[in-house]
């Protein structure tokens, strides 16, 4: 079977960690002679069926620690599932965990070029699109400012202009709008629906119910690794409705 | 893997070696000419102690253009292993949160060090001219087996690169354990002492040394070629060095699952 550029197709995907006990070479060697555990397994994605068609916009909701980070650097290949099927297809452009790959002591045009670059333009279409980049960041003279010195906010943005800037097919945007203020959020959501009428697929994660009602055609509720509820927008009333009363919010 | 993807990764490849060769010579007044200076300096220091002090630019011919071409070689390897080591948690971002591979960091260090060493090498054969004129001896046709130790140097730089640049993320002791194995390395290796100088009851266990056929192709244009190494070790420390790359290689692609997790 061969899926168009765009789709995304998960089949019970399981996806764990070792904890490790010992945080040195020489603690490991001491619980390997007592014969004590060196780890604990700790499962993150406990068999996840989920299939995305192009041009979806899919809103992922759940606790923090429910999986969804992990669910995302799986599909954009970052991590090998530990068993189950990933077929993504197309150029995917992830933001994981606000900040995308940037390094701290690297200036914000090095990591423009670097992660633009990663994430699949080529050295000239970067110096192209260098200043639209920018300027949509609202960088302005802090682009030989090394990243450590920028504000979350500021950091924030470039990941997403940059992502937003390299014409993937699928884009999974992370908690991007927790970061910036209500006129930035408003443009990262119009930017969102310009690339989406270009056809590609956007997986949009928030815990902002507003934005995932006014962008998302369907919504997946991730609970402790699995898929819990997968409805369209319509059918999703109650779960975007009332956060207090909602099963997104709880402890956690 | 497709033409446009090997073009994307070139486009990474050059754009990682391009920032490894501006970030290390920002800030300095020198800025590239260290890469010159650092070799020079410590030729000077080698030839006061070793070959005036301990009397060994009288046992080796053109000492000081010896030392120059060991040492090259030898600062390749030592300062690509220890940037190596780091490169994996430096870039820990990335490899975190972006699919690509990351053969690339390691390969990019590589590259980097390999535009210092072609610089020292040009220093070098400038030197030997400067000394040919001068009526020194020089080997010149000797300088065919440089090809062969720099493509030996290169796969088996990169191969224990790749394999260190993992490991140490797995076990921060690879980092210590591999600083300690260079200083012990500089003194195993024929750098500041020829060949002929080993006891003949060491010379076997030398000849372990897959290092060797690497100093041996840089070294032997600088004196008349007296000294002979056989060809067919050359091959077996060329064939060595390849396979070391590939173990090393292997290694790091086996080790990565591992470490994308652990970072």
């Amino acid at each position: 079977m061969t899926l168009p550029p765009g789709s995304i197709c998960l089949r019970g995907v399981h996806k764990s960690f070792r904890a490790y006990h010992a945080d040195s070479t020489k603690d490991l060697l001491v619980r390997a002679l007592r014969r004590s555990p060196l780890w604990a397994r700790h499962e993150v994605l406990r068999g996840v069926d989920l299939s995305i068609a192009p041009g979806e916009r899919v809103g992922i909701v759940g606790r923090n620690g429910a999986g969804k980070s992990t669910l995302f650097r799986v599909m954009s290949g970052i991590l090998a599932p530990d068993s189950g099927d990933v077929a993504v297809v197309g150029r995917i452009a992830p933001i994981i965990e606000v900040t995308a790959g940037f390094v701290p002591d690297l200036t914000a045009a090095e990591n423009l070029r670097l992660n633009a670059c990663l994430l699949g333009l080529s050295r000239r279409a970067i110096e192209q699109r260098f200043d639209s980049i920018v300027s949509f960041a609202g960088l302005g003279d802090f682009t030989e400012t090394p990243v450590r010195f920028l504000s979350s906010g500021m950091t924030a943005r470039l990941g997403f202009s940059i992502a937003a800037h390299v014409d993937a097919d699928i884009l999974l945007v992370d908690e991007v709008l927790a970061v910036g203020d209500a006129t930035y959020q408003r443009k990262c959501i119009d930017r969102m629906f310009e690339i989406s009428r270009g056809g590609a697929t956007i997986v949009f994660v928030s815990h902002d119910l507003e934005a995932l009602r006014t962008f998302c055609t369907r919504i997946v509720v991730l609970d402790e690794g699995r898929i819990s509820r997968d409805s369209r927008i319509a059918d999703a009333g109650d779960l975007l409705s009332s956060p207090l009363h909602s099963p997104l919010s709880g402890p956690g | 893997m497709s033409a446009g993807s090997w073009i994307r990764w070139w486009d990474l490849a050059v754009t990682l070696t391009l920032r490894e060769l501006t970030v290390r010579y920002k800030r300095s007044v020198l800025g590239i000419l260290w890469a010159l200076a650092e070799p020079v300096l410590n030729v000077v220091v080698y030839v006061v102690v070793f070959g005036v002090f301990l009397g060994a630019s009288s046992q080796t011919p053109n000492y000081h253009l010896y030392v120059l071409a060991g040492l090259l070689p030898w600062l390749f390897l030592s300062s690509t292993l220890e940037q190596c080591s780091s490169t994996l948690l430096e870039h820990s971002p990335l490899v975190r949160k972006i699919a690509f591979p990351h053969e690339l960091l390691v390969l990019a260090v590589v590259a980097s060090r390999l535009t210092t060493l072609l610089l020292g090498l040009a220093l070098t054969l400038l030197g030997a001219g400067f000394l040919g004129l001068r009526g020194a001896t020089i080997a010149w046709d000797r300088l065919t087996w440089l090809p062969v130790g720099l493509g030996s140097l290169v796969v088996l730089t990169a191969g224990i690169g790749l394999l260190i640049a993992a490991l140490n993320v797995l076990f921060r002791d690879a980092g210590f354990l591999l600083r300690f194995a260079l200083r012990l390395g500089f003194y195993a290796c024929p750098i500041v002492y020829s060949l002929d100088r080993v006891p003949v009851e060491f010379s076997s266990f030398f000849s372990l040394n897959p290092l060797l056929g690497v100093f041996w192709c840089f070294q032997a244009f600088t004196s008349d070629g007296s000294s002979r190494i056989e060809s067919t070790v050359l091959v077996a420390h060329a064939l060595g060095a390849a396979s070391l790359g590939m173990i090393g290689w292997r290694g790091f692609r086996a080790l990565m699952p591992a470490v994308v997790d652990r970072l």
